[in-house]
């Protein structure tokens, strides 16, 4: 029944379909297309897309904030850090996809000199940039445990601090040895009476309350529940300072993630109180490309199923504020996204 | 002419039957989110390197693409995200992304085909090495209702199965004297999953010891064979060459090999590490079996070729393997039960298929999340059960599924030592 003609004749069968499939993700990938517009009772939108997929259109107003147009990603192998120098380059590089997907490209890896020529550099505006850090904790370069540190007076003048992964302040380190700041570490950074603001305790620590109060969060699809690291929003409540709550919150008070104000200046920092897990690279990237900062406010947001081709659509949103419109598909995972000033 | 009076026909439809019927109801969903998660880079116009998620070498990436893009066409949904359990602090993955039985099935569909398609090929290669219908039927039969075979395809998703069509197309290709094609597939199988890599010395040498006595042709076949290597390679490797991705092929590979540190404990010998130790010494003895079979003076060179794909094949379960690399060595087991070494072989079998067994223990209740999801109902219990067997007793499966894994080594060892002392008695042929 068989004859080698057969077996050639499947061997050929097999080698189109994958050069099918090489050529299709090659040579015709699928491209997207996507243009929001102000109107004068709100905004259209238009999507361009070769597939079906659900929609998110999220209009923010994000306040008088300067948007980050660079983000200078920490990775030092020369630095001990809390995280293994491993993960911390698997996570950078995830990031890196989840922000190519947004339409991020300005995502730069910098080791501590290179973070510090950044801060000191008087020609860069430090409120369009961010520096993330992912080590869990700080080479002394940039903080050392003082109020001198570099970094806090770049947070001062503007800047913009990411931080995931452990204990924001607790640590730093020469080139061999990590060093312990002093209890109440948490007030160099939010100002007198935030000590203890800030969980420290390394065991994995979920925030099971279910009280999510935030729907920024909802809107973007964010979802965080580990507050390991986690930041006690009631303090900074005491303190008046501004912050926007991300993920849930513990019984405890312990949220999983704010972007804070920092007193005294027009900083931030966006303070990720999870573990170093892949899993939350979206919600970093998600939280960048959308702009959110403590002023951000949702004014807007509409969702359903696009199919293939273009699609038009209106929003209503007030028509007196400068608006950040946040548009993403998805597909189980999100496939594309952009973001507009409008 | 096709007939479902064919004895062929009746055996290859019931499997696909079998197969329809337990992909539908069952998944193993954690290598199915992988996936899922090339199809989201591909939905997402990324390469297969640009993205996360793929860390194997391009071919089976191509096929994801390619039944990505035809899925798309119907609009089918990937699946589903589950974070019903976020607030309970005992379960350790607390998102869960579930695929959707339609998303499963359009994996699974293609590798239950190659399934049949392998099955077909083992019964071309058992009855052109034997001349014998009923053991090619047998042997046919034996790869289709084997448990190991059905489960990687059918439950697992996971697409050894493609890397095993091409080596036996390669195999009956060389022994047909195709030997520009026979490279071409066999470098395919090498890009899917790199195991078929040691079958390249045997192949080497069987082409020589084909064409002994005339150098000429001795060269020139070598040659063809190497340009159907390398032609095929470059195919495949072009794309991930222009990108700069070529190290993050091979990442499946070397980050195994990267994690491997030093041997601390007795856990270790079986770990990862061990590959650092044994790799060379397994290319070795791959070398040693080719120059075997060169030397061999048995009369069915099919039949020699046959043994040492096996044991050369077989010298990768040294190093620690995940349930499904076991399929590799399946045709063998099947041809040697239908002609000579049936002791052994079946007995390989029946612990493959305990490790099968251990394998849906190992799974349980994660096994119907996919079906449960895509029916709409509550998968929240299922995530406690699954939960509660990884605290309770996912060691003790882990344990004994290295205690079988020893056992597949020590009866491979001692068929090899069977096989050594008849082909020097030349008993047989």
């Amino acid at each position: 029944m068989l004859k080698t003609k057969n077996i050639m004749a499947v061997f050929a069968v097999f080698a189109l379909v994958m050069l099918a499939g090489e050529v299709l993700i090659y040579a015709a990938p699928y491209s997207y297309d996507s243009d929001v517009v102000r109107t004068s009772d709100g905004l259209e939108y238009s999507v361009d897309s070769p597939i079906s997929a659900d929609y998110n259109i999220v209009a923010l107003d994000n306040g008088d904030r300067v948007r980050i147009d660079r983000v200078y990603m920490y990775y030092d192998a020369g630095y001990p850090s809390i995280n293994p120098i491993g993960e911390q380059g698997d996570f950078i590089k995830i990031l890196e996809d989840e922000s190519a997907i947004r339409g991020l490209s300005s995502m730069y890896r910098a080791d501590a000199d290179g973070i510090l020529k950044v801060i000191n550099d008087v020609s860069i505006d430090p409120r369009s940039v961010a520096v993330l850090m992912c080590s869990g904790s700080f080479p002394e370069v940039l903080y050392d445990g003082t109020e001198d540190s570099p970094i806090l007076r770049w947070l001062g003048d503007g800047g913009t601090l990411i931080w995931i992964g452990g204990p924001m302040g607790s640590c730093y380190s020469d080139r061999d040895h990590m060093m312990e700041a002093e209890a109440g570490y948490e007030e160099l950074f939010f100002g007198e009476g935030t000590g203890g603001s800030i969980r420290d305790d390394s065991e994995l620590f979920i925030a099971s309350s279910g009280q999510k109060v935030n729907p920024i969060d909802e809107a973007l699809s964010i979802v965080m529940n580990d507050a390991t690291y986690g930041v006690n929003t009631s303090v900074l409540d005491r303190v008046g300072l501004r912050y926007l709550p991300m993920g849930y919150i513990s019984d405890s008070g312990f949220r999983c993630s704010a972007m804070i104000e920092v007193p005294g200046g027009s900083g931030m920092i966006m303070l990720f109180g999870t573990n170093l897990n892949q899993f939350y690279t979206e919600a970093v990237a998600q939280s960048i490309a959308a702009g959110l900062n403590y002023e951000s406010e949702l004014v807007g947001h509409q969702e359903g199923s696009l199919g293939s081709g273009k699609t038009v659509g209106d929003m209503r949103v007030p028509s007196d504020t400068n608006l950040t419109v946040y548009l993403y598909l998805e597909k189980v995972r999100l496939i594309y996204a952009r973001t507009f000033s409008i | 002419m096709l007939s479902f009076k064919n004895p062929l026909i009746k055996i290859l439809l019931i499997g696909f039957i079998i197969r329809l019927v337990v992909g539908v109801f069952i998944t193993y969903v954690i290598d199915i989110d992988y996936w899922i998660q090339i199809s989201a880079n591909v939905d997402a116009g990324m390469d297969l390197y640009e993205g996360t998620g793929y860390y194997y070498t391009p071919v089976w990436g191509y096929y994801v693409g390619f039944m990505t893009r035809i899925g798309n066409l119907f609009g089918i949904d990937m699946g589903y995200i589950f974070t019903d359990m976020i607030f309970s602090e005992e379960i350790q993955y607390r998102i869960i992304t579930v695929p959707s039985v339609v998303y499963a099935m359009l994996i699974k569909v293609p590798l239950m085909l190659c399934d049949l398609v392998a099955g077909a090929l083992i019964y071309y290669l058992i009855k052109r090495v034997t001349d014998n219908e009923r053991k090619a039927l047998i042997g046919c039969a034996i790869w289709i209702f084997c448990p190991l075979v059905i489960y990687v395809s059918s439950v697992q998703g996971m697409f050894d199965t493609i890397m095993v069509v091409f080596m036996l197309i390669s195999l009956i290709l060389l022994i047909e004297g195709k030997y520009f094609f026979a490279g071409a597939a066999l470098s395919l199988a090498v890009f899917i999953k790199l195991f078929p890599i040691l079958l390249v010395p045997v192949f080497v040498a069987y082409v020589l010891l084909k064409n002994k006595g005339n150098n000429k042709e001795m060269l020139m076949n070598l040659l063809k064979s190497v340009s159907g290597f390398v032609v095929a390679m470059l195919v495949v490797m072009l794309p991930t060459i222009l990108t700069d991705s070529v190290s993050r092929s091979f990442s499946f590979f070397t980050t195994r090999m990267d994690s491997a540190s030093s041997i601390s404990s007795l856990a270790d010998v079986f770990s990862y590490s061990t590959m650092t130790y044994l790799s060379p010494i397994i290319v070795v003895v791959c070398i040693v079996l080719a120059y075997y079979l060169y030397k061999s003076k048995r009369r069915n060179k099919e039949a020699a070729l046959m043994t040492v794909c096996m044991f050369s094949l077989s010298l990768m379960f040294v190093l620690p393997a995940l349930t499904q690399y076991y399929l590799i060595v399946v045709p063998f087991l099947a041809y040697f039960i239908t002609t000579s070494e049936s002791r052994y072989s079946r007995a390989l079998l029946i612990v493959f298929t305990i490790l099968i067994m251990l394998r849906f223990a190992q799974s349980n209740s994660m096994l119907l999340f996919s079906f449960f999801a895509s029916m709409g109902w509550d998968i929240s219990n299922l995530i406690l059960i699954s939960h509660s067997f990884e605290m309770n007793c996912y060691s003790l499966v882990l344990d004994l599924e290295v205690l079988f894994k020893v056992a597949i080594v020590a009866i491979l060892a001692l068929f090899a030592f069977k096989m050594n002392k008849r082909r020097l008695s030349n008993a047989e042929d």
